[in-house]
């Protein structure tokens, strides 16, 4: 038996006397370990996958630029949850599975400040607010764990419960929804066809891009930022040149948590608030930030760009199946590349 | 002890037990049965499945809700659309456990702590989302209703008394797989993984394999779990998946503690007394059960159990200290 060319990494002791007596699948262990060779598979695969998208979409024709833009709103949406989830992943460690509580809390907030002032934006900065502050408070429970990863995500649950809980307490179990502002209300004609848009849903994909560019100024162009990517790399040689990480992990949870009531405001808008929706949306952005690789931002964004678009696709051609086609795609994607499309190994790359 | 001496004292175990279970019946009234002590058990079993996985291997699963839905879904859709016999059924059902847990490992065999307890959620969350959306086989919304409970020996599994003691066989003898396996080598391959990964690795274990037999092992708790369950319902839907139910697990397991796989009943009879009596002083039950949970996570890190063995052991301490005053001052007066 000859030696396989190229680099392959080297095997585990048992593996290589295993596969020595079988000669296929050695040969299969080689060209799975080859980056090369994994990249030219992911590439026909996803190629084989646009193919079928194309197709499909011409089909219906015009309706796939719905399809698109629903995709590129839901992916917009996705994105305002992710990146504060994996923001607090990375630098805290913290699986905060709280996070689709603080979105409905976020955007029934946001509802009582509509119902009372009736001015939207008025009304998603204080529910941005006020998830915000819920964020810091569970942060503040939080520490009392001193860092005990498993513990703390069993008091997020935990506290996911007693959320919706309240939230069906004080607001009911009737799905209700914001009013958007009036600037945005109506729809919009798509040019070069006879559609119309919501103009909202159209403002949601904005907001998110803003909300991307505001997370990258923050990140990569102030001193919070640059202290909490040094977080994200080495929190002990952080808190040792003397700066106070509780500070920064506070600010990096309310920030999340803010991010979170905007999403519930402008999910709360377009579609509904109500009960097990946190749930929904928790579930979304879960495997956005998993395919996207834990605690990486632009990670999240690409994630959330493809879990929104194939969501959209696949609950217009195939409903029934639509769940399944989502998940069966974070598992290609963990089957490629286990840490998810940016994660890395060790520790997260922001 | 040597085997030889180890066989009486089991059997003494064995009918110290089976006389405990012949006795509750007598001892509670019909709808403490029903209410409580089935209900306890039934979670207790599907409780233990996930309390063999963080304690045994160290492996956080939420997915464990799909692998009792698997089970008992089966079960229904078998003998409801298919017209199968019950038993038949039944033994697809157990058998689905191991097989949908070998399943769920094999997607995870690469993640552990966080990353799998993330993975796994969504799992579970995907299983209950796909009962509500294929209507072709899982019936959607509604799920299955009006299943019939088997006959046993001509004793009906819908009646109280029967029902009672065929969950109580099927609790001890999945302890006592559990516990068989424990002491297995595979038993200790898991421990190893649970204590250190890469040494496992070190000493030629596929961390992937021992991964996947874990799950496997720990589904067919959540199985018979799934099955028991249906029969006490007469029914299963999406409902009996959601989210509140992968958390119910969780909270029944952390409660109970992972340092004893028996914990889980503990805990499982903690959130059934909960869920039942707490409704006649608030009408946030679930905010009470959220509260609760939170504080023991907060409180222990082996759950309800720990507290107990802490109070216990500062108890013991105390009485130490003060005997050791005690011989002291008698001391100084002899001197």
């Amino acid at each position: 038996m000859h030696p396989p060319t190229g680099a392959a990494p080297p095997a585990g002791r048992r593996e290589r006397a295993e596969a020595a007596s079988d000669p296929l699948r050695y040969r299969l262990s080689a060209f799975s370990q080859r980056p090369e060779a994994r990249r030219l598979f992911g590439a026909a695969v996803a190629l084989l996958l646009v193919y079928y998208a194309a197709s499909k979409s011409l089909e219906i024709g015009d309706r796939s630029l719905l399809v698109l833009l629903n995709g590129l709103t839901s992916a917009g949406l996705y994105f305002l949850m992710a990146s504060g989830f994996t923001l607090v992943f990375g630098l805290a460690r913290v699986t905060n599975l709280a996070h689709g509580g603080i979105y409905l809390l976020g955007g029934y907030a946001a509802l009582s400040v509509q119902r009372a002032t009736d001015n939207w934006l008025a009304a998603t900065a204080l529910g941005a607010l006020f998830a915000g502050g819920v964020s810091v408070v569970l942060y503040q429970v939080l520490r009392l764990l001193r860092g005990d990863g498993l513990r703390e995500t069993m008091l997020t649950l935990g506290a996911t419960i007693v959320i919706a809980d309240q939230v069906l307490a004080k607001w009911g179990g009737i799905p209700t929804d914001l009013d958007p502002p009036s600037f945005l209300r109506g729809s919009i004609d798509l040019p070069g066809s006879a559609l119309l848009y919501p103009k909202f849903r159209l403002a949601v994909v904005a907001l998110a891009l803003l909300a991307g560019l505001v997370l990258w100024v923050l990140l990569y162009r102030t001193r919070l930022g640059m202290l909490i990517r040094a977080g994200v790399d080495d929190p002990d040689m952080v808190s040792i040149l003397g700066i106070r990480v509780p500070l920064v992990l506070g600010s990096v949870f309310v920030l999340a948590g803010a991010l979170a009531g905007i999403a519930g405001a402008a999910g709360g808008t377009y579609l509904s608030l109500a009960q097990g929706e946190d749930n929904r949306i928790l579930l979304a952005s879960l495997i956005v930030v998993i395919a996207g690789g834990l605690g990486s931002l632009r990670g999240a964004g690409a994630a959330s760009v493809i879990v929104g678009l194939v969501e959209a696709f696949a609950q217009t051609h195939h409903p029934v199946l639509s769940v399944l086609i989502t998940f069966g795609m974070l598992i290609a994607i963990l089957a490629l590349r286990p840490h998810g499309l940016m994660g890395g190994a060790d520790h997260a790359r922001l | 002890m040597p085997a030889s001496r180890r066989l009486p004292a089991a059997g003494a175990l064995l009918v110290l037990i089976g006389a405990a279970i012949a006795a509750v019946p007598a001892l509670v009234s019909d709808f403490v049965l029903l209410q409580i002590v089935i209900k306890s058990l039934w979670l207790g079993i599907a409780g233990m499945s996930l309390a063999f996985l963080i304690g045994q291997a160290g492996l956080i699963s939420l997915a464990q809700t799909a692998v009792f839905g698997a089970s008992g879904y089966l079960m229904a859709i078998l003998v409801l659309d298919h017209g199968l016999t019950i038993w038949a059924a039944v033994a697809a059902a157990v058998a689905a456990g191991p097989v949908a847990g070998l399943v769920i490992g094999a997607i995870s065999r690469r993640s552990s702590d966080l990353y799998l307890m993330m993975l796994t959620l969504a799992i579970g969350v995907f299983t209950f989302f796909f009962a509500q959306q294929y209507q072709p086989i899982t019936r959607g919304h509604t799920g299955f209703n009006g299943f019939d409970a088997p006959l046993l020996f001509g004793a009906d599994l819908s009646e109280r008394k029967p029902l009672f003691y065929v969950s109580a066989v099927a609790a001890v003898a999945v302890v006592a797989l559990f516990r068989l396996v424990m002491r297995t080598p595979a038993g200790l391959a898991f421990r190893g993984l649970r204590d250190n990964r890469d040494r496992l690795q070190a000493l030629g274990y596929s961390t992937s394999a021992t991964t996947i037999s874990a799950f496997a092992v720990s589904g067919f708790a959540a199985g018979v779990g799934g099955v028991i369950s249906v029969w006490y319902n007469g029914a299963i839907s999406p409902g009996s998946i959601d989210i509140t139910r992968i958390i119910e697990l969780l909270i029944v397991v952390t409660i109970g503690g992972t340092i004893r796989i028996e914990g889980a009943f503990l805990g499982a009879l903690v959130v059934t007394l909960l869920r039942n009596y707490a409704n006649e002083y608030t009408n946030r039950t679930e905010t009470l059960v959220g509260a609760a949970f939170m504080a023991i996570v907060l409180l222990s890190r082996h759950g309800l159990l720990g507290i107990l063995l802490n109070v216990k052991s500062l108890a013991l301490k105390a009485l130490r200290f003060f005997r050791g005053q005690r011989m002291a001052s008698e001391k100084e007066a002899v001197a």
